[in-house]
């Protein structure tokens, strides 16, 4: 892979962009991810899972296009209720709720809500900026990957995702082995011998993935959703403030918005470390480095350019290990791979080198949705916090019904809703034992890719051993035991 | 003597995923070697974890409770667990009643599922998101007009599907 075919790549899916169809796409998916964003407690995460069934039997660049600039927007709009109201519109927003709504107190939300568009664009700008020249070496490096290396590598993801995303470790694990023996459910591959299927021909083709995604997804946030009571009603605030402002806030701090934009997207290049990470540390990071730290927490507007540019260079830096290996960034990638596999594509090393294009369109979507979604905040941030009046409960009974219908669009089966439900149900006891739902839902878009290359990598030995454990292998089964043995032996 | 709070919902998990645990491997007896190593390998790690899992509620042991607090990243060590059980007997509380509101809605998407089964979807929607917005305390004219427009979302599903929705057991 060289530089000339990733710029001719580029020219050609710009050009797809730029058509009356992607642009429409383009600008769907920006306001569905914007609306998404400002919504609390529908996310990036729960809006994909459902506008996956709608892009079944749609070509991927197509698919991409959509998802992509709802992945984008999503989390520019949630700095909109951060700043308003005081309740982050996604979890990667968290930290600008510390000095955004102190901004909005005094009267300075058009100031807050522009810098925070401002901020968020430099952040995802810088985060290409980084990521654009990684593409041909990520490339190179994924062709020394063989069946053997992404075996090893299904269970290096694992391990990593159980110690990173947080909670208990041992439910994280039991729930990604779980998921492993769940995807095995139906034909094997390459002998196509019916597995665990218990006289069942439903099960023949296996757990069906948009019902799964959906329930794990949506379903179960759906019902955590309705439990929150909506206090919106009281905490709305009179909008207004300059945006000339905005800009001279952005200008004056560029050296903040510098680091944070790096030290995001390192954040975002970890497989499973959450935007509220990213957030944090980048708001830490402010506070540090500042030389005045009586204003934050009382309305410093560098306590919201720091954690948004963090949080958009995340979403960059999330593409790393999503496009090389197949290992997602965050819940939003593992839902992206499943739209991979979902249009037939095998997310992991192999996608850059078979499918660059959808690599391309993906990060141009995404730049595309970034952009878009900052102009959108910055010049009607007023107007978007209308949609802030809308009930957790209206949205949670709009959604379990999309949510059903979408289940049963893909396939016109009934009992594809059911499975949903019972996804959702096991999502939401996941998260009540402090799981990762991340770790449900990805072995079962992985499992097959994986377990195909492990029947592979056993046919190519013809039984020698030693072919499992080459040196990338070996470094990846190292990397695993390191992963989980440098928590357990730093906290000693 | 201070009382230890047993994780209920924990040890019912634990115990579904021994006994799924079992009939998979009891059912793996009857294939080749080549097609069941691939969920072997995961279901011995599975098992254990889930034994492990199944202990530490059982047990609250110190070593379980290390490992169970592994973690790359500090903010999600042992020491946020540990704050967590020092919660009030107010906010604990309030967790109860969150959960219980929380399974009462889950409950309600499964008693949705066999109205869609049984009467099909048109109606089915109409009268679950009308007695849904209704019993979420709002009132009859917006509960109306919130399940009308639910109605027009599931017939546009209805317009655009070739097979068009399921009709229901009654009227398929």
């Amino acid at each position: 892979m060289d530089i000339n075919s990733i710029i001719s790549s580029f020219g050609l899916v710009g050009g797809y962009l730029l058509s009356t169809n992607g642009i429409s796409l383009l600008l769907i998916g920006t306001i569905i991810g914007l609306i998404a964003g400002i919504v609390p407690g529908l996310g990036a995460m729960t809006t994909l899972a459902l506008l996956l069934p709608f892009t079944y039997g749609w070509g991927p660049l197509d698919a991409m296009i959509l998802l992509s600039a709802v992945c984008g927007a999503v989390t520019v709009g949630g700095s909109v209720p951060a700043i308003l109201i005081n309740t982050p519109g996604t979890d990667s927003n968290i930290a600008t709720t510390i000095d955004g709504y102190p901004l909005a107190q005094q009267g300075r939300a058009i100031e807050a809500l522009g810098t925070a568009a401002l901020a968020s664009l430099f952040g995802s700008v810088i985060g290409l900026v980084i990521f654009l020249p990684m593409i041909p070496v990520l490339g190179r490096v994924s062709l020394a990957f063989g069946p053997p290396e992404v075996f090893w590598l299904g269970v290096f993801t694992l391990v990593v995702l159980s110690t990173v995303t947080g909670g208990s470790f041992l439910v994280n694990l039991l729930v990604g082995s779980l998921a492993f023996v769940l995807s095995t459910h139906g034909l094997g591959p390459i002998s196509g011998v019916p597995r665990f299927t218990f006289g069942i021909t439903y099960l023949w083709g296996g757990i069906p993935l948009v019902p799964a995604l959906v329930g794990i997804f949506a379903i179960s946030e759906m019902a955590k959703l309705y439990s929150q009571q909506s206090e919106r009603e009281e905490k709305r605030l009179e909008i207004k403030g300059s945006r000339k402002n905005a800009i001279k806030n952005i200008l004056a701090n560029f050296p903040l918005v510098l680091r944070t934009s790096v030290l995001g997207f390192i954040i975002g290049a970890i497989p499973g470390v959450g935007g509220t990470v990213a957030n944090y540390l980048a708001y830490g990071q402010a506070v540090q480095f500042s030389k005045d730290r009586s204003k934050f927490g009382k309305g410093d507007v560098r306590g919201v350019i720091a954690p948004e540019v963090s949080n958009n260079a995340k979403d960059v830096g999330q593409l790393v290990p999503t496009l090389t290996l197949g290992i997602p960034g965050s819940g939003t990638m593992a839902i992206f791979l499943g739209v991979l596999t979902l249009h037939g594509l095998n997310p992991g090393p192999f996608l850059l080198r078979d499918h660059l294009d959808v690599v391309t369109m993906i990060v141009l979507a995404l730049a595309m949705g970034f952009l878009i979604s900052c102009f959108g905040v910055f010049w009607f941030g007023k107007y978007l916090a209308k949609f802030l009046r809308i009930e957790n409960r209206t949205i949670c009974l709009f959604v379990v019904v999309i949510c059903f219908l979408a289940s049963f669009f893909i396939r016109n089966q009934i009992i594809d809703c059911l499975v949903m439900l019972i996804f959702g149900v096991l999502g939401y006891f996941i998260d009540r034992l402090k799981g990762s739902r991340v770790l449900l839902a990805l072995p079962i878009i992985l499992g097959p890719i994986i377990e195909n290359n492990l029947i592979l990598a056993n046919q190519i030995s013809g039984g020698d051993i030693s072919y499992f454990f080459g040196k990338i292998s070996i470094s990846i089964i190292l990397l695993t035991f390191f992963s989980f043995l440098y928590p357990m032996l730093k906290r000693k | 003597m201070k009382k230890r709070n047993v994780n209920l919902v924990g040890i019912v998990f634990s115990l579904l995923i021994i006994a799924y645990c079992v009939v998979i491997a009891i059912e793996m007896k009857k294939y080749k070697t080549g097609i069941i190593i691939f969920p072997s390998v995961f279901l011995v790690i599975c098992f254990v974890s889930v034994v492990a899992t199944l202990l530490l509620y059982l047990t609250d042991w110190a070593f379980l409770k290390r490992v169970d607090g592994i973690s790359m990243l500090k903010s999600f060590s042992l020491s946020e667990n540990e704050s967590t059980e020092k919660a009030t007997d107010a906010v604990n509380e309030c967790t109860k009643r969150k959960h219980y509101t929380e399974l009462k809605v889950l409950f309600s998407f499964f008693l949705f599922f066999l109205m869609v089964y049984l009467f099909g979807f048109l109606p089915a929607i109409s009268v679950y998101s009308f007695l849904f917005s209704f019993l979420s305390s709002q009132t009859v004219k917006r509960s109306i007009v919130t399940a009308f427009l639910l109605t027009v979302c599931g017939y546009l599903f209805y317009a655009v599907l070739p097979g068009g929705l399921w009709p229901g057991v009654f009227f398929g």
